[in-house]
């Protein structure tokens, strides 16, 4: 069949209009062999301007398109269902970016003119190459992983599960609750940290929905939105395969490691202790069933609370650890209300409605605050004494029965080889990195993966739950039950003839897409979970991957009229 | 200090005889090296009768082909039943490490022998027993630790001339009594255990000696020189086509190279050949074309697919009809990326060629 190429350059209102010559690009280029109609129109993204093109394409009889206009992150999509719509199959289509690339960049107009006509002369010449690729249409699947069954992990799961849905609900620990199961009270209102946590622990054990796998990790997740394989492996063997649609990250924190900082006298100095260990004393299943006790068995007449520990190392604020930090001085003072309590803080950090209020309310309950910076404890005169460069910088000393470091909090233990594994980022600070500070913070960089809770950053229970309902929130609204997926058309293949079976492929693959068959000596490309993102074409040393939509012949003849 | 022991005998005797006796009590299956076939060619071989290792010349001058290219072939489809003592040049121990790196073969069940080499003259003088007749001139020069005159230019300009990953390295370069006492230096404990019950003196002491050091500032200078003739820098396309603008299109340094190691080359392919438009638009463009077309574009290919891993054995200028420095540019381009990845091909299996590897760090040497 003969080619017929039809141009048309959108002025893009005056975006292009005012920066690019039309009149010369068409010029230059509706004289080339199979160019049929080369045009301008005011906005092609228009309905008119769809309309306009649908209609051309179909009166001409385009056996190619290209489209002149803006980038093709915008409109690409858009160019391309006209062609659908005009039953020109849509990989027969080029956009070439001449707005981005040309006029909003380049002041001078012959420049921008030249470097557009140039554009335009690529996609006509690599146009002619394209290769008409079939879609197809898999179900999705609308099951979640969650991984972690602390607060976030267990709000997901319970607002996820139901009877279209299934969730697997998978945690390393051999029970569920994550970490507000070792606390005895919440802040602020001091209510029962069980009294919250049972019920929500009782609805995911009875929810047919939820199968619950503890003592379980992650080993493996491949493919994507909708569609992604996951490895799990239970403690002592038992390996398992699931498929799930998206996954919920919620493997929350763990307490700073103090010891690496000498100055607090933690290990060395007695009864000095973390607040993770100071709650776990506190509670009524700890060691001394509650009781507040020193390590000579008598109760603590003053005890410190030392703010900010680790806050410098990590270089970032904890958020909760003034909370809790009254927390825990309110838990003394109801157990021993003679005991002298004193905060030692360099900042107060109290954001949100309830906290003014509950930091008022405990101060009002006899409690010390002494701003200090330079903190460092040492064993002291019957006790550990505080040292410490008060507000004047006076160098101080203060003798305490008992000191309490609030700690810092850090990413959970392995989440640089879940980041790996899942492969998703993780922020400077050890924490999976959301995609958007602000417009996506529950997403992350993968699609179909999202991330609540303290494994996000640190935080306190209720915005965990608020993340837990908005990664659950993004899944119910777009996994929906019975949606169909269209995974990428534009991925790799590999030659038989031409492979070496050298798995440089292998090794350059984003999306473990490529597998090796030993029998023929190959490699080959899963088609559903390839991405096609090039890397294996880009690396193969024989030629024998090649892109569908990048061929060899296609870049070559694009490249050819760029920079002829 | 490195353990060695020394044989009182001439080396290439002693190599023989050690190598005839372990394939007598068994200690080796096969022994691949080169052999004197009886219409006096010199080739590479597998052994396994310990009569015929008195045919082996396993110092000769004369490459012909890289043993790298060879031993690859022997273990594509799995690795030989070993031990097989191998003994080969350092630059082919290398070609062989960056072809098993890309699953083109297998190290495993081998015993590597190598030398200090002192580099292999051309192919072309394999020819009417040349290389016989320059014999004494060779191992003179090698006596005295001096570059070996007339020997292949990138042999001259080579700086690996001591081996990586040899079970046992001969000392040659640089010894004096190389024609009365076989020197080995023994690097592993598969190659100590070779050479049990062989007799001769354990001794300690250094192979990288003061004098091995002159040597190698010699070699560099001779690879400035190399370089400084081939003027690469400043060629530009025009000079690049000029230099192969002599290629007949044989493909022959694509079958000599190692690290070619395509079944089908794609410069071979469908791909590369010219559509008739494009003939036509070239011809409206320039108004006359070479035939056949691509000639450099294959050379570059060439160079882009194995500069990473070029080991500088210097097959390619060998072998080429129209005596292209091929090897020449290969080395030094080849040089100028691997440096860039601090990567010194074939010297250590377990690292990954920089293609295939991945950092965050993003490479911005090539843009300034």
């Amino acid at each position: 069949m003969e080619e017929k190429i039809g141009v048309y350059v959108c002025e893009c209102g005056p975006n292009i209009a005012e920066k690019v010559d039309i009149e010369r690009v068409l010029a230059a280029v509706s004289s080339i062999e199979g160019v049929a109609v080369a045009e301008r129109y005011k906005l092609l993204c228009s309905e008119e301007g769809k309309k306009f093109l649908k209609e051309n394409i179909e009166k001409h009889g385009l056996t190619h398109l290209v489209v002149a206009a803006c980038s093709p992150k915008q409109h690409e999509l858009t160019f391309m269902n006209v062609c659908e719509e005009a039953g020109l199959n849509p990989y027969l289509f080029q956009l070439a970016n001449i707005r981005e690339q040309c006029a909003w960049i380049i002041e001078d107009k012959d420049e921008a003119t030249e470097k557009a006509i140039r554009y335009v002369r690529a996609a006509i010449s690599r146009v002619r190459y394209h290769i008409p690729l079939e879609k197809k249409e898999i179900e999705a699947n609308p099951d979640v992983l969650v991984i972690g069954a602390g607060v976030a992990g267990i709000e997901a799961s319970l607002l996820l599960a139901s009877r279209a849905r299934k969730v697997y609900l998978v945690e390393r620990e051999s029970s569920i609750g994550g970490k507000v199961k070792g606390f005895a009270q919440l802040f602020p209102r001091m209510e029962s940290a069980s009294a919250l946590l049972e019920p929500k622990i009782k609805q995911v054990v009875e929810n047919k929905n939820i199968e619950l796998m503890t003592e379980s990790e992650v080993e493996q997740l491949l493919g994507f939105f909708g569609n992604f394989v996951v490895t799990v492996r239970k403690k002592g063997g038992e390996e398992r395969e699931l498929n799930v649609g998206a996954v919920v990250v919620a493997t929350g924190l763990q307490e700073f490691d103090v010891s690496g900082l000498p100055q607090y006298g933690y290990g060395k100095v007695d009864n000095v202790y973390t607040a993770g260990e100071f709650e776990r004393m506190n509670s009524p299943d700890g060691p001394t069933q509650g009781k507040v006790l020193l390590k000579d068995g008598r109760a603590p007449r003053s005890v410190a609370i030392i703010h900010c520990v680790g806050r410098q190392e990590k270089g970032y604020c904890s958020r909760v650890c003034c909370l809790y930090s009254l927390k825990l001085a309110q838990y003394l003072k109801s157990k021993i209300p003679e005991v002298q309590v004193c905060q030692f803080y360099s900042d107060l950090c109290l954001p949100g409605k309830p906290y003014q209020r509950f930091y008022e309310e405990t101060k009002g309950k006899g409690v010390d605050f002494i701003r200090a910076e330079k903190v460092e404890i040492s064993e002291g005169e019957g006790g550990v004494a505080v040292n410490y460069s008060s507000e004047s910088g006076r160098l101080e000393v203060r003798n305490f029965d008992m000191v309490i470091l609030a700690t810092a909090m850090e990413p959970a233990h392995g989440s640089a080889k879940l980041a790996e594994i899942l492969n998703i980022g993780r922020g400077v600070e050890g924490f999976f990195i959301e995609e958007h500070e602000k417009l996506g913070p529950v997403s992350t960089s993968l699609e179909g993966i999202y991330i609540a809770g303290c494994a996000q950053g640190p935080k306190g229970i209720s915005e965990s739950i608020v993340q837990a309902e908005a990664a659950a929130g993004k899944i119910l609204a777009s996994l929906v039950p019975g949606r169909k997926l269209e995974p990428e058309v534009k991925v790799s293949e590999i030659s038989e003839a031409f492979c070496i079976g050298c798995k440089t492929c292998i090794s350059v693959c984003a999306y473990n897409a490529i597998t090796f068959d030993e029998l023929r000596r190959i490699s080959v490309v899963n088609e559903v979970l390839c991405r096609g993102c090039g890397n294996c074409a880009a690396a193969c040393p024989s030629g024998a991957a090649r892109h569908r939509h990048f061929t060899f012949r296609q870049i070559y003849h694009e490249l050819m009229e760029t920079l002829r | 200090m490195a353990k060695f022991l020394e044989l009182d005998k001439g080396t290439e005797a002693g190599i023989r005889e050690l190598l005839g006796q372990s394939l007598r009590n068994g200690q080796v299956k096969a022994v691949f090296a080169l052999r004197r076939t009886t219409n006096g060619a010199v080739n590479y071989s597998l052994i396994t009768d310990p009569q015929m290792m008195e045919e082996a010349v396993p110092l000769f001058p004369s490459m012909p082909s890289n043993a790298g290219q060879l031993l690859s072939r022997l273990t594509l489809k799995g690795p030989v039943e070993g031990p097989v003592a191998v003994v080969v040049r350092p630059c082919e121990l290398r070609a062989l490490v960056e072809l098993v790196k890309r699953e083109q073969g297998s190290l495993e069940g081998f015993l590597f022998i190598s030398f200090t080499c002192p580099g292999v003259y051309p192919l072309k003088a394999s020819a009417n027993g040349e290389i016989e007749g320059k014999q004494t001139q060779y191992w003179e020069a090698v006596k005295s630790g001096k570059v070996v005159p007339e020997i292949r230019p990138t042999c001259r300009a080579c700086e690996h001339f001591i081996p990586y990953n040899a079970d046992i390295t001969i000392s040659l370069v640089g010894n004096k009594d190389v024609d009365k006492r076989c020197i080995l230096f023994l690097n592993t404990a598969k190659g100590a255990e070779l050479v049990k019950g062989v007799g001769g003196k354990l001794s300690e002491g250094e192979l990288e000696t003061a004098e091995l050091h002159a040597h190698r500032e010699e070699r560099l200078a001779e690879k400035k020189s190399l370089y400084d003739q081939g003027q690469l820098s400043g060629l530009g396309m025009d000079g690049l086509i000029e230099i192969f603008s002599r290629c007949i299109g044989c493909r022959g340094c694509r079958s000599a190279c190692p690290i070619c190691y395509c079944n089908l080359c794609t410069f071979d392919s469908f791909d590369y050949e010219y559509e008739p438009s494009t003939y036509e638009e070239e011809l409206k463009k320039r108004g006359g074309v070479r035939i056949p077309p691509n000639t450099i574009f294959y050379h570059l290919g060439r160079l882009t697919h194995v500069g990473i891993s070029c080991v500088g054995c210097g097959s390619c200028t060998d072998v080429c009809p129209v005596d292209i420095p091929l090897s020449a540019i290969f080395l030094q381009v080849g040089e100028a990326v691997q440096k860039i990845f601090d990567y010194i091909p074939g010297k250590d299996v377990e690292e990954d060629v920089p293609l295939a590897t991945f950092e965050e760090v993003e490479l911005t040497e090539i843009e300034e």
